[in-house]
């Protein structure tokens, strides 16, 4: 049956089908092809060169914040929620259905497409000293841009580098030595290797608690949380690996150190970025990946914003449960970033692809979708009006139960009417 | 030599072979290993959750993922809470 040209779902293969008991069980997945839209995200840098010399307007050299601050919030409000979930019975058939493992590889030559074509511009479009557009930096774009411009065009550069990192994310969890490679290709453009060792080893295991630096507490900024995040995920990691070098009784400085061949990617493209398009480029490289950095540092800041495991009589913390994490049904932001925000399924089952991750009634819902919240990160008040009481009502009105930042728990147990003894603890 | 399965995402430590890279060099017996050794995989689950391989049925990824000792405390409050209602319902 198809009605005003649209095929129905099964005729385009987006269901997916197994037979459980004798019972045939038939899931549709609609996202199945909107999934190819996170390649998007990479090509920002040319669509910033397509604006800029169809408009000449330099304003479009700031297209990169924009798409993602503006567009994608509203791309969220249009597109509304899907909360629909695979049956438990498939979610092994639509694993191993390889198109979603190629919609994750296509992101990566993009990614590497549209960083050297930044940089491209970013040199006043000469590569090793040939400049093959004569008269102009690239055809529609006579003079060379000015700093302002490449400014903008770097931050357009760290937005695809913050949602490199997510894509970074997604292939680091996976078991196959190939998709953990691609993960480091992934980080190179924001020099932040490491993410794929603090984040597996060190982030989900402590997520929730106190002690991860990459778990925002309630009350805290996001200004305050950056450092915090940054140093503190870095010092992990470090640790981390140190500790596997101790038990192998060799030297962490070593290019088999997970952390060093990670970043030895960082050298590569940067360097090979430097020495075709000239080393004044290197400031722009600087700037593009502390905003990928904080990108990905914001989203962070709002996945597990207050939630606190509960220490369990043994000393251990409960194990990471859907109520631990922050998520959101948004179409947009969940085609875009693969699944991230069915967040709590996520740390559930890290190993989980992004097309199986399910949505669960129990957890915590955001209001919008991440990219729209990270801009009521922006101003603490803000962020803090909109996320207390949710995070109060999560804990059904006990403050205790939640990570309140060490400075204003005693202004928090006040407000949230902890008794005495509970503000002592 | 044994085998040990971790329960979310079925990463295998074989002692036989051991993980020589995670410094568990091959016939490391799996009580050796650290117990607060992560999965190298899933990341989720320590040496003490791993179960021998013979006692595995299927993984815990049924997305209601408690703990063993969340859920006996979780039936302890259950039980003590459906007590508590027969009693007033008997007073």
């Amino acid at each position: 049956m198809s009605y005003l040209g649209v095929k129905r779902a099964e005729e385009i293969n987006m269901t997916v089908s197994a037979v459980v008991d004798g019972q045939k069980i038939e899931w549709t997945d609609k996202k199945r092809y909107l999934w190819i839209m996170g390649a998007v995200i990479p090509l920002i840098p040319m669509m910033i060169w397509g604006l800029v010399a169809a408009t000449e307007w330099h304003v479009w050299w700031y297209f990169g914040p924009f798409f993602v601050f503006v567009l994608i919030p509203l791309f969220d409000l249009v597109a509304g929620l899907d909360p629909n979930n695979p049956p438990d019975e498939l979610i092994e058939a639509l694993e191993e259905d390889r198109y979603y493992r190629w919609v994750t590889f296509a992101f990566i030559p993009l990614q590497i497409a549209g960083f050297l074509w930044g940089c491209f511009l970013l040199g006043n479009g000469t590569i090793f000293g040939w400049d093959p557009f004569a008269t102009s930096v690239l055809p529609g774009i006579a003079e060379n841009l000015t700093w302002y411009d490449k400014v903008g065009l770097a931050t357009g550069m760290g937005m695809v580098a913050g949602i490199g990192i997510n894509t970074a994310h997604e292939l680091g969890h996976k078991k196959e030595e190939l998709e953990r490679w691609f993960a480091r290709v992934a980080l190179a453009q924001t020099a932040y290797g490491h993410f794929y060792i603090e984040h597996n080893r060190g982030h989900h295991v402590r997520v929730a608690t106190p002690e991860d630096p990459a778990s925002s507490r309630m009350g805290e900024t996001v200004w305050e949380f950056m450092p915090r995040t940054v140093v503190g995920s870095l010092r992990s990691a470090w640790e981390l690996e140190k500790k596997r070098f101790a038990r192998l009784k060799k030297s962490p400085y070593s290019l088999k150190n997970d952390l060093i061949n990670a970043w030895m990617f960082t050298v590569l493209l940067w360097g090979f970025a430097m020495a075709a398009f000239g080393p004044e480029i290197f400031p722009y490289l600087i700037i593009q990946a502390i905003l990928g950095i904080w990108l990905l540092e914001s989203v962070n800041y709002l996945e597990h914003y207050g939630m606190k495991r509960a220490k369990l009589e043994s000393g251990r913390y409960e194990r990471v449960n859907p109520s631990h994490s922050w998520n959101s049904n948004n179409i947009g932001t969940n085609v875009l970033l693969y699944h991230l925000q069915r967040h709590s399924d996520h740390h559930a089952n890290p190993t989980r692809r992004y097309q199986a991750l399910r949505d669960f009634k129990e957890a915590p819902v955001l209001p919008t979708g991440y990219a729209g919240m990270i801009v009521a990160t922006w101003v603490p008040q803000i962020w803090r009006k909109v996320m207390d009481d949710r995070v109060l009502s999560h804990y059904d009105g006990d403050v205790t139960q939640a990570n309140v930042h060490p400075r204003l728990k005693q202004k928090y147990y006040a407000r949230y009417g902890a008794t005495p003894e509970e503000v002592t603890v | 030599m044994a085998k040990f399965i971790c329960p979310n995402c079925e990463f295998v430590y074989d002692e036989a072979a051991g993980i020589p890279r995670e410094g568990w060099p091959a016939g490391t017996p799996f009580d050796e290993v650290d117990p607060d050794w992560t999965c190298p995989d899933c990341g989720v689950r320590e040496q003490v959750d791993f179960l021998p391989i013979e006692e595995f049925v299927r993984n815990d990824q049924d997305g209601n993922v408690i703990s063993q000792e969340t859920r006996e405390q979780a039936l302890a409050r259950q039980r003590a809470e459906l007590q508590r209602e027969r009693d007033e319902e008997n007073a």
